[in-house]
């Protein structure tokens, strides 16, 4: 039985008496977290490499010289005897804690940390209860910003550089770095240089006492206080998972939850920070009326706001017929919301006209493959591409932990080139970054396309492509001249590039597509990736990266106009997003968590429009306008799925009460669908869940018990079908 | 402000090596020439060649000792205290200076005239205890010697001063 075991690949240890196998490259530490064995730890992090600063994680090793050993540096042999107990590891622990205490100022009572701090809990647990120190503590001035949102505390410090590794392994910015050495060393900026980087508050999180602390959160809370509720972050489509802090019914901060596919652990300052939404005193709690035509918005009843919505748009039904009404929807609603939405405008009131603000892609699908426009890669496939192409795309400010994904891709060797009109933050690392002048990011995909298809030997020719492109050369003759000379060089360059690359990744931005001369941006990006192989091999892909929390959730449930739930065609096709906003034949909008009075250079939502009607979240401009507004609920007060960037499928979970007076977006659709003569019967948005995954390729099977806490990514059902 | 030529030096540097970064120190030399010590546009200089952040050059610079923070005086005296300077006496050498230079160690007369440092070996072990005075070696020190060193600067400094027509310059240095 013992051969049987040793033959299993993996490399077999005993910690404290506990026989452990673990993968060979395993560090002592880990090991022995997987036996349920805690060794206290301050430099290391899981996330980055060893450095054994702390001297905190100490062990005896049977047979090593010299004990005792630093677990977190130390990776696992066969047949190793390591025990975590032993009065010499107690006394190099109890020393260590007793060293990194002499300077400490001991302020836990007043420290954010304190009830959450590592050494707090290790000094509890394994530390001396005393201290021989009884000289004069040093002091610093403290605090000391170190930017708007993070401040230092010196004395607190010790010294463990975790902030300044990630600032170094991950976010790559070297935002904070240790200044000085011996015992001088801090943590700190260059002189009058700010910690700007959309991923401090990972420094905060990471800081395992109370020297970094968060402008934010500082005195908001003590983390017994709080109750935490696993959800997913709202603020783009990447679906970072986060825990939601709350205390009293507001949020009072929100902290990453690993999820290795999606967000590695990390969450930008957004996703952190920006949810002052939320709490803002000026939500609304009561549904808003406009009584007489031009008067003002008054606060009335559900059942007055609701019965006067039925009664108004029925009437404009029978007066203009049901396509004079137009439904726009949400791209940070949950899919369950979304596909009520479209139900109620398609089935109650019987109207074709539905869509969102969403980015340009011609048809429901990409022809070559067939496949419903989206990322044909996995976050998590990021690190395995050899060339990262970022056309027209700057993750750092829309789509942030993404660069932290295409960091990690570039230390395991990927190139990365940005093509785009301004510069990036990724600029500064790129192998290439090819200037567009303004608007050229079709031309740009254009000529990459038409490069890469005079290339001999291509993976995948089409012949269709090859049609399209190389018969238009007028057009490729404008591209040339809108891009000038050195850029269209530097473009087939890369197109070679493209080419020859063992696993070429090409992303764009969904709202790049918007621009003008960007309508074929989409579809010619996604050819090159066809024909140049780079589709369906590890690392390999292409695909949009999406600007809000559900917008492909939006695509999905079919808000759009020629596409029902599942990409299945609508006919007749309604009006666009814009034509809705525009035509005189429009004399209704139902809006539900959007805000297209933004879109629209006057702002004015009323032309031509009878009847407004705005589910809403704060008064926005849209709502303002509104005949009715109706008081809805943000992420973190209902439950529901969010598909993200990658088509993971991801659970939010209600984390505070509702707020009094308003209601969730898909309780307020069932009323009025009720109200309109069709009575759905979904106890919540589980039944609508079940209800799409039966009708959904891309939903198939999903329920939301199964979502569980790190969400399901679908998508390779539908690709194996295709 | 770092002259052109010194930015082409430090290109040069980094064009030798794999990695541009590696160049970061020899630059830094480079920077700390042009001024005297590493100043704000030094850092920026030197970020800016090798594509580093600013604190990242930063980070380097406060590590050594060798960089200068603050404007070194004209003379920097350099004392051994590792372990043979040590047992031949320097700490009543270093007290000396200090007496005679009227500044601790560490510190730059406020004339800009003396620095003063303590350092690591200076590999010269065999005729401790020994300083160096800008980067040049005085061996086998004795309290007279060190007398002697400090009427020496102070006669150079008054020549120079009548030279230039005027009393000895005012502090500020470099």
């Amino acid at each position: 039985m013992a051969e049987e075991a040793k033959n299993d690949g993996l490399v077999h240890l005993t910690i404290d008496g506990i026989p452990v196998a673990v993968p060979p490259g395993t560090l002592v530490w880990a090991a022995a977290k997987q036996a349920g064995i805690e060794i206290p730890i301050y430099c290391y992090h899981p996330k980055m490499p060893p450095l054994g600063a702390c001297r905190m994680c100490f062990v005896e090793i049977e047979k090593m010289p010299k004990p005792p050993q630093t677990a977190c540096t130390t990776p696992v042999s066969e047949g190793m005897v390591v025990h975590t107990k032993t009065e010499k590891v107690l006394k190099a622990r109890r020393g260590t804690l007793e060293f990194l205490l002499i300077n400490h100022p001991l302020d836990c009572p007043i420290c954010d940390k304190g009830g959450e701090c590592d050494l707090q809990d290790f000094t509890l647990r394994h530390g001396p209860g005393a201290t021989r120190f009884d000289l004069r503590k040093r002091h610093y001035p403290k605090p000391i910003p170190v930017s708007d949102r993070v401040l230092l505390d010196r004395e607190r410090c010790i010294l463990c550089q975790r902030c300044t590794r990630f600032c170094s392994e991950i976010s790559m910015d070297n935002g904070l770095v240790m200044i000085n050495r011996g015992y001088r060393m801090e943590v700190g900026t260059a002189p009058g240089q700010a910690f700007d980087s959309i991923f401090s508050g990972n420094t905060v999180e990471i800081c395992p006492v109370g020297a970094l602390t968060s402008a934010k959160y500082r005195f908001k809370a003590r983390p017994w206080e709080l109750k935490r509720i696993p959800s997913v972050c709202n603020n783009c489509s990447v679906g970072c998972n986060v825990r939601i802090d709350v205390r009293v019914d507001k949020i009072m901060r929100q902290m990453s939850r690993c999820n290795d596919d999606i967000d590695d652990g990390w969450l930008c300052d957004r996703g952190r920070w920006d949810f002052d939404y939320v709490n803002d005193a000026q939500r609304l709690r009561t549904p808003l009326v406009r009584r007489q035509p031009g008067g003002v918005l008054e606060p009335a009843g559900w059942g007055e706001a609701l019965g006067m919505i039925a009664e108004r748009l029925r009437t404009i039904k029978e007066r203009y017929g049901a396509s004079a009404i137009g439904g726009i929807g949400s791209t940070r609603t949950t899919n369950e919301e979304a596909y009520l939405f479209q139900k109620l405008l398609r089935e109650a009131l019987g109207t074709p006209n539905v869509d969102h603000h969403h980015g340009f892609f011609p048809g429901l699908r990409d022809p070559l493959t067939e496949r419903p426009w989206m990322l044909t890669t996995a976050i998590a496939d990021f690190e395995r591409a050899s060339h990262i192409v970022l056309v027209a795309s700057d993750p750092y400010e829309r789509q942030p932990i993404l660069n932290l994904r295409i960091k990690k891709a570039l230390k395991a060797g990927a190139r990365i080139y940005v093509v785009n009109e301004s510069p990036t933050e990724l600029d500064r690392l790129a192998t290439r970054v090819i200037r567009l002048p303004q608007h050229g990011a079709g031309a740009a995909a254009r000529l990459l396309l038409e490069a890469a298809l005079r290339q001999e030997n291509l993976r995948n020719p089409s012949e269709e492509v090859r049609t399209r492109v190389l018969g238009t050369p007028q057009e490729t003759r404008q591209a040339e001249a809108l891009c000038g000379a050195e850029t269209t060089a530097a473009l087939r360059e890369l197109a070679r590039e493209i080419a020859a690359a063992p696993a070429a990744l090409i992303l764009y931005d969904e709202m790049a597509t918007l621009a003008p001369g960007c309508a074929n941006l989409a579809p010619d990006l996604q050819a090159l990736a066809v024909i140049t192989g780079n589709i369906d091999r590890p690392g390999a892909g292409v695909g949009p990266l999406f600007e809000d929390a559900n917008s492909l959730g939006a695509r999905d449930m079919g808000l759009l106009p020629d596409s029902l739930p599942g990409y299945r065609p609508a006919s007749p096709a309604g009006l666009s997003y814009q034509e809705m906003l525009t035509s005189d034949a429009v004399k209704a909008l139902y809006i539900m968590g959007a805000n297209p009075a933004r879109h629209l250079a006057d702002g004015n939502l009323r032309r031509g429009k009878e009847f407004i009607v705005v589910q809403e979240i704060l008064l926005t401009e849209s709502a303002q306008q509104a005949d009715v507004v109706l008081p809805a609920l943000s992420y973190a007060e209902k439950d529901g799925s969010m598909t993200n960037v990658d088509h993971h499928v991801q659970a939010i979970r209600r984390a505070l009460r509702p707020l009094p007076g308003a209601r969730a977006d898909w309780e307020i659709l069932m009323d009025l669908a009720a109200l309109l003569g069709h009575p759905w019967s979904y106890e919540g948005p589980e039944d609508v869940l079940l209800e799409i995954a039966a009708q959904h390729p891309l939903y198939q099977g999903l329920t939301w018990e199964g979502l569980g806490l790190q969400g399901v990514r679908t998508g390779e059902v539908e690709v194996a079908h295709a | 402000m770092i002259s052109e030529q010194a930015k082409q030096r430090m290109r040069e540097l980094a064009a030798r090596y794999p990695v541009a970064r590696s160049a970061v120190m020899p630059a830094l030399y480079i920077a700390q020439a042009e001024e005297g010590y590493v100043s704000r546009a030094a850092l920026e200089a030197v970020a800016e060649v090798l594509n580093m952040t600013v604190d990242d050059v930063e980070s380097v610079a406060t590590f050594y000792t060798m960089y200068y923070q603050r404007p070194p005086g004209k003379k920097v005296i350099k004392v051994c205290n590792s372990i043979s300077c040590y047992l031949r006496g320097c700490d009543a050498l270093i007290e000396q200076l200090e007496r005679r230079l009227r500044i601790k160690r560490g510190e730059t007369s406020p004339d800009g005239r003396y620095t003063l440092l303590t350092v690591e070996c200076l590999a010269s072990c065999g005729t401790a205890p020994v300083l160096q005075v800008n980067d040049e070696f005085v061996e086998n020190l004795t309290p007279e010697l060190v007398d002697r060193l400090v009427d020496q600067w102070e006669a150079e400094f008054q020549a120079e001063g009548q030279s230039q027509g005027r009393s000895p310059a005012g502090a500020g240095g470099c």
